[in-house]
């Protein structure tokens, strides 16, 4: 029982982190209605940057935020393929993610994996601060550090969505032609969004190095299938009415639950080889829930009809 | 309230999968080995690791649990897995290449982590203390060697062998590997090398017929992947101009396209990193273990090649056994 309840925290940790990850793809995939699947690389670039810079004795936090700006420039040049080279969404994010590929490469100096085991990251503060173990306690002080990143995103992209351009950011998403029949510059709202959005991806992508003390070429692999399991998890959860802070908050929830199926499941046994199979039953689960109680909860009205004419 | 219910409902389902996976079996030792993929290379150094130590188990009448666990080349799992062994309480772990040795060795603090397949060890787990393993690290030196024995078998007459580096650039696998290969030549004596690179498999017949290949006497090609995927094209050029190609592993000459090689064999890659796990079940603390092994390796000769090129059996056999011998 020891052993599954550790293996949880690790869940939750990467859960966290990964959660930085699904708000920017919310942002996108909600917000904008835009499929963006820049967000497989430029979490890597994220990573590979903290990597690189805390190998060279770079302060951990700072690292974080020049992953940030860097995973934000590859938002820009998807944005800009899209509205200016007027290419299809979902091409210009996989032209962009593979041209990525080779970028971050250059950003290790053409190696596969940087790694700075024994560097200062950004749990090292708390470690210091609680006394804990960097490796021992390293679950436990990345959701420290999870906590307070989310909550300052969370708190941050709150109060920008609801000033005057935020609001305009949200029309583009929901009508773009009447967005820009009200004077709204639908292509620099796009390229906002989109560079906020891979920024986080970023920001996740510089996180999950700092916990795992190194950065990997390949560690962006699958983001977007995470990232999207964890904002349709959320949204089983999300009521329209529920404040936007909320929303965002739930959708840091339907990754860690996402990330707790697969630690549990592997605590429970189960063949690391089916573990692809179970991530696409959960996503179809969570896809079908809304609508069989929507059927149901139907069906209840027309009886209700029924009994009237009776 | 209903919706948390139904988000409880999936949950329960979905894990109600896993309940008819078998739990844990109870085992006298057990050891949690991560994969990061899928490779023939990856799968023999497992299988060589646990021939050795299923080998310790029955001789001492202990029974033994391999919990096995493969991320399928997905990172993000890799990391989960990686936890669940640290919290699985194993009284080993094995890493298999190099992003899951990092991840076991950055989750646990008390329990024996061996590692194998790693090719820069002192790098890519610098700073962690004591690491223990074997790395695969092409035998560089005994390689070059190689290429001198070959040339003098050819041309016993050479004073100095030209030697050239086939490579890709951008690979830093192989500069590294080319790095190693220059200071043993310079350290041997009687080389004059050159560098033959390309960054695609489009230039490498024109890097090929460039001004460096002019008089080269012998062609090495590192563990590179972009020239293990092009062999044909040095193999069509080095063919008429009766070059031969030294390779960084078998795999690049069994398809017939190079000469010889001095490689390693993951299976007993596996098998070196087992006798060190016997070690530490033995009673040995990492710390002190015996780590001064030396690689196993390979000797392998494509004798169709050889003999185009204007070896005798006799001559091929000497080498064969020279090399096999080490």
């Amino acid at each position: 029982m020891e052993h599954f309840l550790n293996a949880s925290v690790g869940g939750i940790a990467l859960g966290l982190i990964w959660g930085v990850l699904a708000i920017g793809v919310y942002l996108t995939y909600r917000i904008l209605d835009f499929a963006d699947l820049t967000v497989d690389s430029s979490l890597a670039t994220g990573g590979v940057v903290s990597a690189v810079l805390i190998f060279n004795g770079l302060n951990p936090i700072l690292a974080l935020l020049i992953s940030c700006v860097a995973g934000a420039l590859a938002g820009l040049v998807t944005a800009l393929l899209n509205t200016k080279l007027k290419i299809p969404a979902i091409l210009s994010g996989i032209l962009t993610m593979s041209a990525l590929y080779s970028i971050n490469l250059k950003i290790m100096d053409n190696r596969a994996n940087v790694s700075f085991f024994g560097k200062p990251t950004i749990n090292g503060y708390w470690a210091d601060l609680f006394n804990m173990s960097v490796i021992g306690d390293k679950n436990v002080l990345t959701i420290i550090t999870c906590v307070l990143v989310c909550g300052a995103v969370v708190g941050v992209l709150y109060w920008f969505f609801g000033t005057e351009y935020g609001c305009a950011v949200r029309a583009t998403g929901f009508n773009s032609t009447m967005a820009k029949a009200q004077g709204i510059n639908t292509d620099l709202t796009k390229i906002v969004c989109l560079m906020i959005s891979n920024g986080l991806a970023a920001l996740a992508g510089g996180l999950l190095a700092q916990h795992n003390q190194s950065g990997d070429v390949n560690m962006g692999t699958g983001t977007i299938v995470i990232g999207l399991a964890s904002v349709i998890l959320a949204e089983t959860l999300i009521k329209d009415s529920f404040p936007f802070w909320l929303k965002l908050a739930l959708v840091v929830v339907g990754s860690v639950v996402y990330r707790l199926i697969f630690t549990i499941a592997v605590q429970l046994g189960m063949h690391t080889n089916d573990l692809k199979l179970i991530a696409t039953i959960i996503i179809i689960v969570a896809l079908v829930v809304p609508k069989v109680k929507k059927h149901f909860s139907s069906k209840k009205l027309k009886g209700g009809l029924k009994n009237v004419k009776n | 309230m209903k919706k948390i219910l139904s988000v409880v409902l999936a949950l329960v389902l979905t894990l109600s999968l896993t309940t008819f996976v078998a739990c844990q079996p109870q085992a006298d030792v057990s050891i949690g080995i991560l994969q990061v993929a899928e490779h023939s290379a990856l799968d023999d150094a497992r299988e060589g690791f646990k021939s050795v130590v299923q080998a310790w188990a029955d001789e001492n009448g202990k029974s033994i649990f391999f919990d096995e666990k493969n991320a399928n080349g997905d990172p993000n799992n890799e990391e989960t897995l990686a936890q669940s062994l640290a919290h699985s309480g194993h009284d080993l772990l094995l890493g298999i290449a190099t992003s899951s040795a990092q991840k076991l060795y950055g989750n646990t603090e008390d329990v024996p982590v061996l590692y194998t397949a790693v090719t820069n060890p002192t790098v890519d787990l610098g700073g962690l203390g004591t690491i223990q393993g074997v790395s695969d690290m092409n035998p560089v030196a005994q390689q070059i060697q190689l290429v001198k024995t070959i040339v003098e078998t050819l041309h016993p007459e050479k004073e100095t062998i030209k030697l050239a580096f086939v490579y890709n650039s951008s690979e830093g696998n192989s500069q590294k590997q080319v790095q190693l290969a220059k200071a043993e030549c310079e350290r041997l004596g009687g080389f004059e090398t050159v560098d033959v690179t390309a960054t695609d498999s489009n230039t490498i017949a024109t890097a090929l017929s460039g001004s460096e290949m002019v008089g080269a006497d012998c062609i090495y090609v590192p563990t590179d992947n972009l020239m293990a995927a092009n062999m044909n094209i040095i193999y069509a050029h080095a063919t008429p101009n009766q070059i031969p190609v030294v390779c960084g592993e078998a795999g690049m000459c069994e398809d017939g396209e190079g000469l010889v090689t001095f490689g390693i064999d993951y299976y007993k890659l596996g098998q070196q990193v087992g006798e060190m796990a016997v070690q530490i079940l033995s009673g040995e603390t990492v710390e002190n273990l015996n780590q001064f092994y030396e690689k196993e390796c390979e000797f392998f000769i494509n004798e169709q090649n050889a003999l185009a090129l204007g070896m005798t059996l006799a001559q091929i056999e000497e080498i064969q056994d020279a090399f096999s011998g080490e």
